[in-house]
């Protein structure tokens, strides 16, 4: 399975369509297979980050908001899309990888840190 | 070591601070301009062993820059990272001696890659503790 995590600073970029960098990593079963990649685009764009979703052939997006034409885009892609999601990129990536992962989940480290 | 010093020359500022954030956690010595003339001055102050030059909207700006900072430095290596359709700019580029040619959106491993094949070394940074 192949994951795409928005990125803000440590955490899940708030908004889809604000993304400048997204990390993407390949795994299953809650193991992680080769090194994560760090993308960086260079400028926020909703349009050019699906473009670079369909192109790497992800078949799970991790972000927070994302515009609802987007997420039916996705849908309609047979990408899975957890929106909504709150907290440290790395703790949503583990838990993607392990299919602990729920839309709108605030995950610990958020929660720690209010 | 010494660490590798290396320009990123980019319109967009958001863009140019997140590669070069990332490239100080890698090891390297990073710093950034958003046209020539504050690529120009940053190449004075910074002498970098390589510039990373954006090509999108502009891509005979850039060409042109990239001429102006070899010309200073003959010794200059250049990487074009290249927006949607500048792959004709590509092709002019690397005829003027640029060393690689990446696509945008930028993937920092690749990057990592060419920095160091471009510089003909095995590890551009100054320990290994230094890599994230």
């Amino acid at each position: 399975m192949k994951i795409l995590v928005t990125v803000q600073d440590h955490s899940i970029a708030p908004r889809f369509d604000q993304t400048t960098e997204v990390l993407i990593a390949t795994g299953e079963a809650g193991l992680l297979q080769g090194q994560v990649r760090t993308i960086i685009l260079p400028h926020r764009s909703a349009e050019e980050l699906s473009d670079l979703i369909v192109k790497e052939g992800i078949d799970c997006l991790v972000c927070g908001g994302i515009e609802d034409s987007f997420y039916r885009f996705f849908k309609w892609k047979n990408i899975r899309v957890y929106d909504s999601v709150i907290g440290a990129h790395a703790e949503a990536l583990q838990l993607a990888l392990t299919g602990a992962l729920r839309p709108g989940m605030v995950l610990p480290s958020a929660r720690a840190g209010r | 070591m010494t660490r590798v010093r290396v320009l990123i020359v980019d319109a967009e500022a958001e863009f140019t601070g997140l590669v070069v954030d990332r490239l100080h956690s890698w090891g390297y010595e990073a710093a950034a301009a958003s046209d020539a003339d504050e690529a120009l001055a940053v190449q004075a102050s910074l002498q970098p062993e390589v510039a990373v030059i954006s090509v999108q909207e502009r891509p005979v700006r850039a060409l042109e820059l990239m001429g102006l900072l070899q010309a200073s430095d003959p010794a200059l290596k250049v990487i074009l990272l290249l927006g949607r359709g500048a792959a004709g700019a590509g092709v002019r580029g690397m005829e003027m001696g640029a060393s690689d040619c990446l696509p945008l959106p930028l993937d920092l491993g690749v990057l990592i890659d060419s920095l160091r094949k471009v510089c003909g070394r095995s590890h551009s940074i100054a320990s290994e503790e230094a890599e994230p």
